[in-house]
């Protein structure tokens, strides 16, 4: 029967792939909050088991818990085994508060699992949008995390 | 990140004569063809004034106006694109022309991030590097000083980059009028028997046959720091005081929004100095040491009005609130007989979401000679 095993990271922990005064960012102990204007891409490094129990292990499901605000939107999910690329989910139209349980949108099934090599990498996409007076677009990034599998 | 090996340098006696950089500019000017305006898609309207995008007008002391001008125009331009960015800073464009040693003979200068910047063309630093902001670098004309890389400012200036080198227009009034309808605003040389200067022009109105510019002269020269050239001596090609030179045009790489603060202090029309009045911008309840803002020390600038718009403190976090407030200290030093004044703006922004001072909903608020005050965003 397989095992299973998950993995998952706090929110705090994500990084933006750009830094600048142009992103207003804030950490706390309930996550990390971004707002800004246009596109961004923040990565998430989840501790990978590898080898379990002399078994290498299979990646079958990720998950990034956020909460969006005015017009930010997540555009794409791209997931690595170190630096390649595992599985593209592109075109996406995420938005809401996604930030306290599992559902659709916020957790992306790995077909056929990949079987992990290295460090696994999750790496999210978000629209920002456009200048609005209204308030400045952000994203709430609560947790991140992985399903993995040993035969 | 100050470079050791520059320190011995950065208050070294260094003056290099403004006409090295506008005999620089007039010959990479003999090197490209002047471009045409855009064909328009309609008719030029009756009256354009690029100079309501302007708020701060530079006073440069002894030199720097082929920079100062730049800054003018680019300035507009980034208030088109992108409401509320930071007035550029003229640091790093002084730290070049002041220190050809650290760059002339290599053929471009090495930046603190580890990059090397190759000189090619004109506004080489400006396209790879970028420039910095006031309120982060304040442009200090007056004092013998040579400028330097800083760490924000190192840290910014990739967001405020020309899209490509500068290009030479034709020197006609309807050029000009053509360039000024598609929101591009003018660097234009001009000469006396022994002088060189670079003013910016702005605006027009086709009914006076009247281009606006803006000089770097601070707001008391002119009118409110703006004269007037007419089509007809733009045309000809000489006024009575001076002769038309060469004129640029740029185009930008659009800057990203930051979250900014715009202030604006106006003091007495009769001997008021905005150097009077010193700002500094900070987080309340922050540990960090308050930013003083304005204004560069040791200046002879006599402009009465600062409309000024500036990075925020790089540890503030977006937007402001009852708990997160944004302190603007102000404190006039005295130093003019008709010194005290007029606080009637303090606005924070960020992408065009705008939070203003609290304390001026009801109006300007007037502040006296060796007065402190305080005031919160919100």
């Amino acid at each position: 029967m397989a095992k299973l095993q998950a993995s998952w990271v706090h929110g705090s922990s994500v990084h933006m792939e750009r830094e600048g005064y142009f992103i207003s960012k804030r950490r706390t102990g309930y996550g990390a909050h971004f707002k800004t204007h246009g596109k961004e891409w923040f990565h998430f490094a989840i501790p990978t088991p590898v080898i379990l129990d002399g078994q290498r292990t299979a990646l079958k499901k990720t998950f990034v818990f956020y909460k969006t605000e005015l017009t930010a939107k997540i555009t794409a999910i791209h997931v690595y085994d170190a630096g390649s690329s595992i599985k593209k989910f592109d075109n996406l139209s995420l938005s809401g508060d996604h930030s306290t349980g599992v559902d659709k949108d916020n957790s992306w099934v790995i077909t056929p699992a990949h079987s992990m090599e290295f460090g696994l990498g999750i790496s999210v996409e978000v629209d920002f949008g456009p200048s609005t007076t209204g308030g400045v677009p952000g994203i709430w990034f609560r947790t991140a995390g992985a399903d993995f599998e040993t035969p | 990140m100050i470079m050791p090996e520059y320190l011995p340098h950065t208050m070294r006696d260094i003056i290099v004569p403004d006409s090295v950089a506008i005999e620089e500019l007039h010959r990479f000017a003999e090197t490209i063809e002047p471009i045409s305006a855009p064909v328009p898609y309609k008719a030029p309207p009756v009256e354009v004034d690029l100079s309501k995008y302007l708020h701060y007008i530079r006073w440069q002391g002894g030199e720097g106006c082929w920079g100062y001008s730049l800054l003018a125009i680019w300035d507009i331009m980034n208030e088109m694109k992108c409401p509320f960015s930071p007035n550029l800073s003229l640091n790093l464009g002084l730290f070049l022309h002041r220190r050809r040693d650290l760059w002339e003979n290599q053929g471009g200068i090495n930046s603190p991030d580890g990059r090397f910047h190759k000189k090619a063309g004109e506004k080489w630093l400006d396209q790879s590097f970028g420039v910095t902001t006031e309120g982060t670098e304040i442009t200090n004309p007056t004092i013998r000083w040579t400028g330097n890389w800083t760490f924000e400012g190192t840290n910014e200036a990739y967001n405020y980059r020309l899209a490509e080198d500068i290009k030479k227009i034709t020197v006609s009034s309807s050029e000009f009028l053509k360039w000024l309808a598609n929101k591009h605003p003018i660097q234009l040389e001009i000469y006396g028997n022994d002088w060189g200067h670079v003013v910016a022009v702005v605006g027009y109105d086709s009914v006076k046959k009247t281009f606006k510019y803006v000089n770097s002269a601070g707001d008391r020269w002119g009118k409110d720091g703006f004269g007037i050239f007419t089509f007809n001596e733009v045309d000809n090609g000489k006024t009575n005081w001076c002769t038309i030179g060469n004129s640029y045009v740029i185009d930008i790489i659009p800057p990203r929004p930051v979250p900014a603060a715009r202030i604006r202090v106006t003091t007495p029309e009769n001997g008021g100095r905005r150097i009077n009045v010193n700002l500094w911008l900070s987080v309340e309840d922050s540990p960090l040491p308050k930013r003083k803002i304005w204004p560069p020390c040791d200046s002879g600038d006599d402009s009465r009005n600062l409309h000024y718009t500036v990075r925020l403190p790089s540890e503030f976090i977006w937007p402001p609130s009852p708990s997160n407030r944004l302190v603007l200290d102000l404190y006039d030093s005295g130093a003019f007989p008709d010194s005290c004044g007029t606080l009637e703006g303090f606005t924070a922004s960020f992408g065009g979401h705008i939070v203003k001072c609290s304390e001026l909903s009801k109006g300007p608020v007037s502040f006296k000679a060796c007065e402190h005050r305080r005031f919160y965003i919100p």
